[in-house]
């Protein structure tokens, strides 16, 4: 292969207000056997996630072997998207309220914002999530069909749809659980990097729509793009699960965390999020990340200049995606 | 069965070959059975025309040779019927499966039941039984419990896809632990005999692609029509396997063969193919080639193979110096292996 797209999204820059997962799922999910699919969405960690406990589901590589994974259900582990009583709540006389005409018992963003810890220490952060378009996909490595392939000019893992009969063992090996069966067409599917967009030189829906400016995209091998830099240069950008061994090609800067406080209401030294959990999600390289991103903080605040801190900012939108296109047309 | 093949060898020893008629001795040996004549062959599998075709039983095996396949199990018995007209084909399949798994819109996680029956062309021998060879390919009518029946061609592992020929039609019937399916179709290939193989999957087991269970190569003759007689010959000679099946266990001892494949009560290794059904799942024919001729066709699983340094892909099989009786005897073990 010879480039990578890549992304780095800025967790200390996520609201959680899911306008990346509605920019994805307008443009391509919402029909078709697709609307229990978010080939992107906003999760709370502490959590179980989407699909629910995608964490304990396997996938991925253990040394040279892929490690045996489990498929997400429907109903109990994504969801079913009921339908509203709309008509009867809205259009007909009566008192009757807008409820959903099938009980809920489970969903994406289900647990949003419940965290974890007790007041007054309790602690949640968002945690955006699409397909790694891993530089060593365990889905590919799976598929008997040859049905998955990672494109040479950028790097994006796409399912060849003409190709796949459906059989999921992509799904049981990705360790993100980021592949989904639709059982409408037969055939499974996945974020494909909003590659019609990439190749027109357009970011993908959900890192142009971000509010937050928390999503940055470029090439890895591109010394002036942002993903070079956080990722290679400074460090404080950093792949999610990377035991899972499949080399995501999405990373995250670590979330910040205000002190905890003791049992008498003072401010503590230690960081509400716990290190080890924050180490279990990214990795040990986490607190030297955690650490310089302070630092480059501090230098800011007391009125020194910091490239990171700046680049992180993303004072012009524009400057967030380098997609090779000439300057006078990035957006 | 195999007192049968006794019998076509002592045919064949006793000089009579070219006298006797192959397809009576292959219907004698269990690898070919008749398609009864009718001229419109029913769709419901409850038709009483059903009970003018005579039953076959035909063993599917666990698919063990290239993953993902299943892992252990015993061979499932199909019953398999055929009525024939001139132009089409409705072939009766019979098998106990415990529970009804049908194809849902509502789940991500469940597989259906499913059956195939495979063709090919006859020829002097009979491509790999899965999924064929890139110049020997293979047509087959596939049902799934809940989606329409397909026509599908495969030209090798990987390379199954919709085919020009036409869908089946099907009908199924699931009463007490059993599935009857009915697929109906015009003749797929023309040529008498058609070489056809069946496989199942139980979806219950989460069975999907190569987690099936299949059934080795079968002969069908089909009514009203010439047969290939210079095609049945050869199959013939390569059904037979004349050799010491005792002498045959010994020699795959003696050349380490459980190195790299597994073999009944031996232990799992993956080097090589899975031997444990290799009678089960093979046409003899395909296990003397292999034997003396490893790299002529190399089951497509990449450790299989060596590529490197090499103009053309090798098997990791060393090709043995073996004298021609060595060759009998082990096809002759082999293809006990059922």
């Amino acid at each position: 292969m010879s480039r990578q797209l890549a992304m780095v999204i800025d967790l200390n820059k996520c609201i959680g207000c899911q306008t990346c997962t509605l920019a994805c799922k307008s443009q391509w999910t919402d029909r078709g056997g697709r609307e229990f699919m978010y080939w992107n969405h906003v999760e709370t960690q502490p959590g179980r996630g989407y699909p629910r406990d995608w964490e304990q589901a396997g996938g991925g590589w253990d040394g040279e072997a892929l490690r045996p994974g489990r498929l997400p259900r429907l109903k109990e582990d994504y969801g079913i998207p009921v339908d509203f009583n709309y008509d009867q709540a809205l259009f007909q006389q009566g008192d009757t309220p807008l409820r959903p005409t099938l009980p809920m018992e489970w969903g994406p963003n289900w647990d949003e914002d419940q965290g974890a810890g007790e007041y007054p220490n309790g602690f949640y952060f968002y945690l955006p999530r699409l397909c790694n378009h891993c530089t060593r996909p365990a889905c590919l490595a799976a598929c008997p069909r040859h049905a998955i392939y990672k494109r040479e000019e950028d790097g994006i893992v796409l399912i060849d749809q003409e190709q796949c009969r459906g059989y999921r063992y992509c799904i049981a090996a990705c360790p993100y659980k980021k592949i989904y069966f639709n059982p409408t067409a037969g055939r499974s599917e996945k974020c494909i990097f909003c590659y019609p967009r990439v190749e027109k030189g357009v970011p993908q829906a959900c890192a142009f729509q971000c509010v937050g400016r928390a999503r940055h995209v470029a090439y890895r091998d591109d010394r002036e793009g942002a993903v070079y830099k956080l990722v290679e240069l400074w460090k404080v950008a950093l792949p999610l699960r990377p035991d899972f061994g499949t080399q995501p090609n999405v990373f995250y800067v670590p979330p910040l965390s205000p002190p905890s406080f003791d049992s008498e209401g003072r401010r503590t030294d230690t960081a509400r999020i716990p290190a080890d959990y924050l180490e279990h999600l990214f990795g040990p390289e986490v607190h030297a990340a955690l650490t310089r991103l302070e630092k480059e903080i501090a230098v800011k605040q007391g009125g020194g200049e910091s490239e990171t801190i700046d680049l992180l900012i993303a004072y012009r939108h524009g400057d967030m995606f380098r997609l090779s296109r000439p300057r006078e047309e990035r957006p | 069965m195999k007192t049968l093949l006794g019998l076509v060898t002592a045919a064949l020893t006793a000089g009579a070959a070219l006298a006797a008629d192959p397809a009576a001795l292959l219907m004698r040996s269990g690898r070919m059975s008749a398609a009864a004549l009718l001229a419109a062959p029913p769709l419901d599998p409850s038709h009483p025309a059903w009970s003018k075709a005579a039953p076959t039983l035909l063993l599917a095996y666990p698919q063990q040779m290239i993953a993902p396949g299943l892992e252990n199990g015993a061979p499932i018995p199909v019953e398999m019927r055929a009525l024939a007209s001139r132009t089409h084909l409705a072939v009766k399949l019979t098998w106990p499966d415990q529970t009804r798994d049908q194809y849902r819109t509502d789940a991500t996680d469940t597989f259906p039941d499913a059956v195939a029956v495979q063709f090919t062309r006859l020829e002097q021998s009979l491509p790999y039984i899965g999924m064929g060879e890139k110049d020997r390919p293979v047509s087959m009518w596939f049902w799934r419990h809940g989606r329409k029946p397909e026509f599908l061609v495969a030209r090798g592992f990987g390379t199954l896809g919709p085919g020009r020929g036409r869908a089946p039609q099907a009908r199924s019937v699931w009463h007490e632990g059993r599935w009857s399916v009915v697929l109906l179709g015009s003749l797929p290939v023309e040529r008498n005999p058609l070489p056809l193989a069946i496989a199942i999957w139980d979806g219950r087991a989460q069975a999907r692609d190569g987690r099936k269970h299949l059934s080795a190569w079968h002969l069908l003759r089909l009514p009203d029509r010439t047969q290939h007689r210079r095609a049945l010959t050869a199959l013939l000679g390569e059904a037979v396997a004349t050799g010491d099946r005792g002498r045959g266990r010994s020699l795959v001892e003696e050349h380490g063969c459980a190195g790299c494949h597994r073999l009944p009560g031996g232990e799992v290794v993956d080097h090589g193919p899975d031997l444990s059904f290799a009678g089960g799942v093979h046409w003899p024919g395909y296990l003397r080639r292999s034997i003396a001729n490893p790299s002529g066709f190399i089951v497509p699983l990449e450790r299989y193979r060596d590529s490197a340094g090499h103009d053309r892909e090798l098997s990791l099989m060393p090709k043995a110096n073996l004298r021609n009786r060595d060759v009998d005897d082990l096809v002759a073990y082999l293809a006990s292996l059922r």
